[in-house]
């Protein structure tokens, strides 16, 4: 194999292996970078991931035989992998150019209920695909979950994959400690309910927002935020936002249960529970941080206003889409009620909208 | 040798998975899915035959061996209505699969599966077997689509 000897950081323009161009990175972590690359030889334009030296060749490969084994439409396709004559890996992937499903995220750092739900049907077609060879891909969260060029979610980075003969439990290459499942951690491996565990958690992250689950690691501790996770009370009904549906609250807890004997027990499965369901409305958040309710013909706001003492008022508005006229909510106005009250109609309000009850 | 024998519907299509190396003929799907039911929020038929598509992808990636697609089609009749013209989109899936993956396929009414409409229940359950869920005269039409399949290598 020929190759030319070089080091890391890849310069832009620098050609690699006699055949691809760095052209920007556009990504990096402990496992070395990823680059945008075009690849001569073919003329194509790769995502190139340039693996740091430290473990061997043949365990480095083992990514881009994984990503390499399978076509799915929910999966990202590694199409070639180089040995530099340093004994560095290149693996070169789809480049998705809409990058991952985070950049969709609103300013409070959350998906809208519909793109989140169909991210994580996709993912767990993706899931269903790998499990079905028996391949547990054990690091689901949403920086790994890419946005594909017909607008489905697409799975990727196979670097902690583990592969088993039968489906069986088989060792972790490593773990993500945010994600990683109570067994796991205990040290009994991956399967495929800890990757439904890990698609649970995901799914939470994008519906409650993206660093809900870091911020709680951040506060308990690891020690502290695996037992939680482990007892099933890492996440309590008041982490959920109330424009997340009870049904999708409970899809989630049940892929998240400590026993993996109550979770889902397929990909499929999950992905079924999730299927059943449908939505009228969601909310999302503006550019100025306010919430915004939306179905197919309205949209809808609420002002949540101070009164006398520890009093507040709650006016609820929705806007016909066709003829762009506003109107009050009356429902779900009310004046001069205790804070507590106010909150309680808030949440009402939402869940309404969601439910398509505000007609 | 795995036969695929399909029944279109329009909101929860059935097909049956049938082992015809075994004496008498397997139903291998039998306790497991048989019935694909739309997504709550899948509703245009272009929604709807793409999903019906990747399942059909997934089933077959579960079920490599599978040597033969029987549809049991929609009968002739003199009426036509748009349910006929959605489970027709759902055959059509199904053989543009078949096409595309060197799937051998036929299409089969009544008449050319032995049977009839008010007997497919029974033909189904004595040459093959039933399902024990949603066992209805539509499982049983995919069921005896299936068993013809295996009877006609």
């Amino acid at each position: 194999m020929s190759g030319i000897a070089t080091t890391l950081p890849i310069a832009p323009g620098a050609l690699l292996h006699n055949k691809y161009e760095p052209m920007q990175m556009i990504g990096g972590g402990n496992f070395g970078e990823v680059w945008l690359a075009k690849d001569h030889a073919v003329d194509h334009t790769y995502a190139i991931k340039i693996l740091k030296p430290g473990v061997t060749v043949v365990n480095q490969l083992r990514e881009a035989q994984i990503g390499h084994a399978f076509t799915h439409n929910n999966l990202v396709r590694v199409h070639q992998a180089d040995v530099l004559t340093d004994g560095r890996v290149i693996i070169a992937m789809d480049f998705l150019p809409d990058g991952p499903i985070t950049t969709l995220a609103n300013p409070a750092n959350f998906l809208p209920l519909p793109l989140a739900i169909k991210t994580t049907v996709d993912t767990l077609q993706g899931l269903e695909h790998l499990h079905g060879s028996s391949f547990f891909h054990n690091d689901i969260k949403p920086e790994n979950i890419l946005r594909g060029q017909d607008g489905q979610a697409r799975l990727g980075d196979y670097g902690i994959v583990g592969i088993s003969q039968n489906g069986q439990p088989v060792p972790a290459p490593a773990r993500y400690i945010l994600h990683a499942a109570p067994e796991t951690t205990a040290g009994n491996g991956i399967e495929a309910r800890t990757d439904i565990l890990q698609t649970g958690l995901t799914l939470f992250r994008l519906l409650a927002g993206l660093g809900a689950l870091r911020a709680k690691f951040n506060f308990l501790g690891q020690a502290n935020y695996e037992a939680a996770l482990a007892a099933g009370t890492l996440l309590a009904a008041s982490d959920f936002p109330p424009y997340i549906p009870n049904a999708v609250i409970r899809v989630i807890k049940k892929a998240i249960d400590p026993d993996p004997g109550k979770r889902f027990q397929s990909a499929l499965e999950m992905r079924r529970a999730l299927e059943k369901l449908a939505f009228p409305g969601h909310w999302t958040v503006d550019p100025g941080g306010a919430f915004i309710g939306l179905d197919k013909r309205h949209q809808f706001r609420f002002d949540s206003i101070a009164a006398a003492g520890t009093n507040a008022s709650l006016q609820a508005f929705k806007r016909n889409l066709q003829s762009n006229r506003e109107t009050r909510v009356s429902a779900f106005t009310k004046s001069n009620m205790p804070a507590a009250e106010a909150r309680k109609l808030e949440v009402a309000f939402i869940r309404a909208v969601v439910a398509g009850k505000v007609g | 040798m795995k036969i695929f024998g399909f029944r279109s519907d329009p909101t929860t299509p059935r097909y049956a998975v049938v082992d015809g190396s075994t004496t008498p003929i397997t139903l291998i799907n039998a306790d497991s899915e048989s019935r694909l039911r739309f997504p709550a929020d899948c509703t245009t038929e272009a929604a709807q035959i793409t999903w019906l598509y990747r399942e059909f992808e997934r089933i077959f990636h579960t079920h490599p061996d599978i040597t033969k697609v029987v549809i049991k089609k929609g009968e002739f009749t003199q009426g036509d209505n748009n349910a006929k013209r959605v489970a027709s989109y759902q055959e059509a899936a199904l053989l543009l699969y078949c096409g595309l993956h060197n799937k051998p396929v036929v299409t089969k009414i009544y008449a050319s599966l032995s049977t009839r409409s008010a007997q497919v229940k029974d033909h189904a359950i004595a040459r093959v077997g039933q399902t024990t869920r949603y066992w209805d005269g539509k499982m049983a039409d995919a069921v005896i689509a299936a068993w013809w399949g295996a009877i006609n290598p």
